[in-house]
């Protein structure tokens, strides 16, 4: 019975919820919701928001807000891939991917160790990082879109995962590999945040920093470690979003910042930090990726997107924000 | 009960070192403006390139000035953008659907006067949804203008049906890029009007002094019998209202309305803010700085037009870099300030 | 084999030329409770700090279970069992009460994976011992502070605490809650724990402590044992002044009409049936336990939480009281009993606080502020409050406890008010200052003010108040004139909820 109560009061319960209202919405508009191509179509469209969710998740949790990784992601990607074309590679495709994390993490490094130093807000920090990253990839390296990318990356992109007819929609269906790139990430985050001393340093970071600072966590080893994973997550978005375009495009990030952190925070984590959870993030970006994908099918207009993904950030944080208030009445009057 | 007071990295001290970074700001803009005029003489001091600058930096310049009182008050808005085009987009609707060729001047004045109000109740009106999802609602100011901006961007998109809006009367054009005497562009009239009336407020009203208080703790302002509501949500509108004639101004100087024009803004406006020398954390902040910092910028990306060479996006590069140096700057001054 | 756990010798240490610590000793046995006293800015936290190993001594040396050390690391500190329970118990309100217990545990052993049952079982069976009944799997955030409280004990003892160190413990505790402490700590005595008891509360201390040391100053005064001392002694060692209060005697009435009358006010599962009245020039304490309901009321009164039910007039007029505009308007004033984050703007200025209030008084047209206006109010009442400062421009925070809710109490005095609340007014004071504020009170009493004092404060209210009124679970039990009663009195008075209910359930 307890239990039972807890769910109702957390977000993802709401989430989850407007979900399954939206999806048999357009399923009984459309009738094409729940078709084996429409399924893999969002599943798909769910990898990179999914994933560079969880990178904002694990920042979120510690308390900040990091909006870099749209160019830090998009750096680390156009780097490696210049790179790659420039010694005509032709090895393991592991390497690229490898090669772009790497890349991440000395960007998310740089951001965890002016945080570190000098406590900054993250926020600004992190902007100020994403605009130094902006210069670098189109004033320096003068980035432009690479359509030819590096023989290895492009079998990969063809290489799929499920392959699907539907009958219904008369149309084939496709989950490429990468997706398990995502899976394994979100099973490793899962595990890390939940299991591991790092990820409840994380969490005790994010509750309460000079009682942290006072039991013995390494504050500043912890800010270090989620600024370069968060890095590493970019970097390895980045590799991934070239192989499920099959083309490099510099700009291919810009504008995401905005919906994936709002989908995080739809998902239920906190802004204040030390809140939130794995489930949360994927269903967040999968209301989104659902917002995104599906108005066509109901026949909507595309420009009505924004302002649907407005009312749902609005509406999703107002009621989280009204429970918590609501709340804090009951334990006063209680 | 006493609860330890947990003191935030950033408060403090920080009234005194922005002092000082006003002061090494004019050094800045002096710097800068000495520095380009010599390398580039024949490029920099001419008066067209003093001219396009004046017609650039009011556009940004008021947006930094509605951030900056969204940031003073404890807060963040990154909606004005969103503001800005959507009251672009009504005005040049508006003036379309009310102009007439056979109209004589002073009924177009009229009718340009009407617009011109309805649009500014229309920025009014944005921000106080703000405000008042942000003191009625409780919800984190970053989040409650994240997401109206999105709304306000997406009722944009569906009055345009996602595509620009073209011919605007000419007359607008015309008044919105003409001089005032024959020698000040009007952006920059209006944009002084504003730096004017944001001064007075935040420096000589009763208004600002409210409004840092509650920037610096919102509990202590109910205890003292404030009404943070009413305060926060005039900051925001007063944020709106200078959106809205960034909006107006960009309409002219385009000549066209777009939901998504001048994205960048939102970056280059905080940026701006905390280059002035607003606390972050709310409570403390001088229009002095955020007027300087907004010339700095300018002056900066004006002298680097000067070098077709160079990339102009290295602008954003040295933006980003500032921005750290800055803050990395005043960190050390407070802290030798501390000992 | 030496008895002693912690043997401080000679400690000095100095900020910026100023003498902190000076030359400082400090000897505890083991399993012996021992407390540190000293008023606030005497050097008591900075001794904690040198202990835990956060500061360096410049000078003197550190014995820890006898081995010698020139300087400590706070890892080395917790190693050799130094346990500090903070102020705000340094836990993580968003983590459950077993992680809370275990982390620190934890993080020293270096383990790379946690949450496994040992962590657990173990977390479970310390907090078994100590009596904590909270389940395990809860949210911190949702336990009392007393809760809290245990919840960081458990973590001091799971890491093998031999010395814990309780930094004024007490503040946010019940009465009741206090005494399950005192038990606690007498318990963990028995199974060898040494406990170094750091507060500066007179009662609390000559209850628990076997030996204590006072610091006044940075320089230590004396250590005795408890038994040899007086009450007037103990004030005289700690302030280096002698000081005694004398009763208050409130002027005789003489308007029939009170000033504040106020009819079964309630407020649904707070407070009921509430009735009292005040006179001008009274002074009437309402003392209650935390959670009484006391804060409450008061905030009521002050038009921030509005009563459900009752009435409340002034002067014989009904007012409402819904709004703190409203208070205001009638000039009611209320001192928030957490000064720091509910009573100021800590980095603004001494002006800027004085004023806020009053902005009323000093708009010009278009909202104009005038600054003249304000700067020369403030500056009378600073002076006429004996501020320790004429810099008006100075922020908040550079004040003393003292001054700081001298200013708190300035910003009210300008708005000329009739009557002033005062919840818990000299928390966190210390005792040269907290007489100081007792002489405004009773000054502003001499000018017909109505003043109310909330507190749990015994002897503060004895000796200031002319009417006590006690408060329990929401209700008013019982009205005093102080003449008529004792501080022992009231203290049985005010605990005596608890035996009650015992009697009932026998």
């Amino acid at each position: 019975m307890d239990k039972v109560k807890k769910i109702y009061t957390r977000n993802e319960f709401y989430t989850a919820a407007l979900i399954l209202v939206l999806a048999v919405f357009i399923e009984l508009r459309s009738g094409l919701f729940f078709t084996s191509n429409n399924i893999l179509d969002i599943l798909r469209a769910m990898i990179v928001p999914g994933m560079l969710g969880l990178s904002e998740y694990i920042v979120m949790v510690s308390g900040g807000c990091d909006v870099s990784f749209p160019y830090s992601a998009a750096l680390s990607m156009y780097s490696t891939i210049i790179l790659l074309k420039a010694v005509d590679f032709m090895g393991n495709v592991m390497i690229a991917f490898l090669l772009s994390c790497l890349f991440g993490i000395v960007i998310g490094m740089v951001n965890g160790l002016i945080i570190m130093r000098y406590r900054f807000p993250v926020l600004i920090v992190t902007l100020a990082t994403c605009s130094i990253c902006q210069g670098i990839l189109f004033g320096i390296l003068n980035a432009h879109e690479i359509p030819a990318i590096p023989q290895p990356i492009q079998s990969l992109a063809k290489s799929m995962l499920i392959r699907t007819y539907s009958e219904k929609a008369q149309m084939a269906g496709s989950l490429p590999l990468v997706f398990l790139v995502f899976f394994i990430l979100t099973a490793a985050v899962w595990f890390l945040m939940r299991r591991t001393a790092m990820g409840r340093s994380i969490f005790a970071v994010g509750g309460d920093v000079g009682s942290a600072e006072r039991i013995g966590i390494k504050v500043n080893y912890v800010y270090m470690f989620i600024y370069g994973f968060a890095g590493f997550i970019a970097g390895l978005t980045g590799m991934t979003r070239v192989v499920l375009m099959d083309t490099c495009h510099p700009n291919t990030f810009s504008g995401m910042d905005m919906t994936v952190i709002a989908a995080v925070i739809l998902g239920g984590t906190k802004v204040t930090g030390g809140s939130g959870s794995i489930t949360g993030v994927m269903l967040g970006t999968l209301l989104f990726v659902i917002v995104n994908n599906s108005l066509q099918l109901m026949g909507i207009p595309n420009y009505w997107q924004k302002f649907f993904l407005g009312v749902l950030i609005v509406l999703g944080t107002g009621i989280a924000a009204f429970q918590v208030s609501r709340k804090r009445k009951k334990g006063k009057a209680g | 009960m006493i609860k330890q007071f947990k003191q935030m990295p950033v408060a403090g001290n920080w009234a005194c070192s922005a002092r000082d970074s006003v002061k090494r700001q004019l050094l800045l803009v002096v710097v800068l403006f000495a520095v380009m005029s010599i390398l580039k003489p024949s490029l920099f001091l001419t008066s067209s390139n003093l001219n396009a600058m004046a017609y650039q930096f009011p556009e940004y310049g008021l947006i930094a000035l509605g951030v900056m009182f969204a940031m003073i008050a404890g807060g963040i808005d990154l909606s004005l953008i969103g503001i800005a085009n959507l009251t672009a987009i009504l005005m040049a609707k508006l003036l379309i659907l009310w102009t007439r060729e056979e109209m004589s001047g002073i009924q177009n004045i009229g009718i340009f006067f009407i617009c011109f109000l309805l649009c500014m109740m229309i920025g009014a009106v944005c921000g106080m949804l703000n405000g008042c999802l942000i003191s009625g609602l409780k919800i984190p100011a970053m989040l409650a203008t994240l997401g109206s901006l999105q709304l306000f961007s997406g009722i944009g998109m569906i009055i345009t049906k996602g595509k620009a809006i073209t011919g605007v009367p000419e007359a607008y054009v015309r008044m919105g890029t003409g001089k005032l005497f024959g020698f000040l562009p009007v952006p920059l009239v209006i944009y002084m009007a504003a730096v004017f009336a944001c001064y007075y407020i935040m420096s000589r009203s009763t208004f600002g002094m409210r409004l840092k208080l509650m920037g610096t703790s919102q509990k202590a302002a109910l205890f003292a019998g404030q009404n943070n509501k009413r305060t926060t949500v005039k900051a925001h509108m007063a944020g709106g209202i200078l959106a809205s004639f960034s909006g107006l101004i960009m309409l002219a100087r385009m000549n066209s309305a777009r939901p998504d024009f001048g994205s960048s803004y939102t970056m280059q406006s905080i940026l701006i803010v905390v280059l002035g020398g607003v606390d972050p954390a709310g409570g403390f902040g001088t229009v002095r700085g955020v007027v300087l910092a907004t010339l700095i910028l300018q002056c900066f990306s004006s002298g680097l037009n000067m070098f077709p060479t160079i990339s102009p996006y290295l602008k954003q590069l040295a933006w980003g870099l500032t921005l750290l140096v800055v803050m990395i700057m005043n960190f050390y001054s407070r802290q030798r300030k501390a000992e | 084999m030496d008895n002693t756990i912690l043997s401080l010798k000679g400690i000095s240490k100095s900020f910026g030329g100023v003498h902190a610590l000076d030359r400082v000793d400090l000897e505890v046995k083991k399993g012996q409770i021992h407390c540190l006293m000293g008023e606030n800015g005497s050097g008591k936290s900075t001794l904690i700090k040198i202990i835990s190993g956060v500061y360096e001594p410049d000078k003197g040396e550190i014995l820890l279970n006898g081995r010698k050390y020139e300087s400590l690391t706070p890892a080395e500190s917790v190693k050799q069992g130094v346990s500090i329970i903070y102020q705000d118990f340094s836990i993580f309100p968003n983590l459950t009460v077993a992680e809370n217990i275990f982390f620190g545990y934890v993080i020293a052993e270096n383990q790379k994976l946690t949450h496994n049952q040992e962590n657990i079982r173990k977390a479970q069976s310390i907090a078994k011992e100590i009596g904590l009944e909270a389940d395990m799997g809860e949210i911190l955030e949702n336990l009392s502070v007393a809760q809290k409280q245990m919840v960081a004990i458990c973590r001091a003892l799971l890491n093998n605490a031999k010395l814990i160190i309780f930094d004024e413990p007490t503040t946010a505790l019940t009465q009741r809650e206090v005494k399950r402490l005192f038990s606690l700590i007498r318990d963990m005595q028995k199974k060898g724990v040494s406990t170094l008891f750091v507060s500066h509360k007179l009662e609390e201390v000559f209850e628990i402590a076997e030996e204590f040391t006072i610091i006044r100053n940075g320089k230590k005064v004396i250590t005795t044992c408890a038994a040899s001392i007086t009450r007037e002694k103990f004030i005289y060692y700690m302030t280096g002044r002698k000081l005694s209060e004398d009763q208050f005697v409130c002027e005789e009435k003489t308007e029939q009409v009170p000033l504040l009358e106020v009819k079964g006010l309630s407020m649904e599962g707070v407070y009921q049936d509430i009735s009292f009245s005040l006179y001008p020039g009274e002074i009437l304490g309402i003392i209650g336990l935390l959670g009484s309901g006391r804060t409450e009321l008061a905030l009521s009164l002050f038009g921030m939480e509005p009563a459900q039910k009752g009435q409340i007039f002034k002067n014989g007029k009904e007012i409402k009281l819904t709004s703190v505009k409203q208070a205001m308007e009638h000039h009611i004033g209320y001192v928030p009993e957490d000064r720091l984050s509910e009573g100021l703007f800590l980095p603004q200025s001494i002006n800027w606080n004085v004023g806020i209030s009053n902005l009323g008084m000093y708009a010009g047209r278009l909202g104009r502020l005038l600054k003249t206006e304000m700067r020369t109010v403030t500056q009378q009442y600073v002076k006429s409050l004996s501020v320790n400062t004429t810099e008006i421009d100075k922020p908040a925070n550079f004040l003393s406890g003292g001054n700081q809710q001298k200013i708190v109490i300035a910003r009210w005095l300008s708005c000329n008010p009739e009557i002033m609340i005062f919840n818990c007014p000299t928390v966190g004071v210390d005792i040269a200052a907290k007489f100081d504020i007792h002489k405004i009170l009773r000054t502003l009493a001499s000018q017909k003010i109505g003043i109310v004092i909330i507190s749990d404060d015994i002897p503060e209210v004895y000796a200031n108040c002319n009417r006590i009124l006690i408060m329990q679970k929401g209700q008013i039990v019982k009205e005093l004139s102080n003449t008529e009663t004792s501080e022992t009195e009231l203290y049985s008075l005010m605990g005596s909820e608890y035996s009650d209910e015992k009697e009932a359930a026998e």
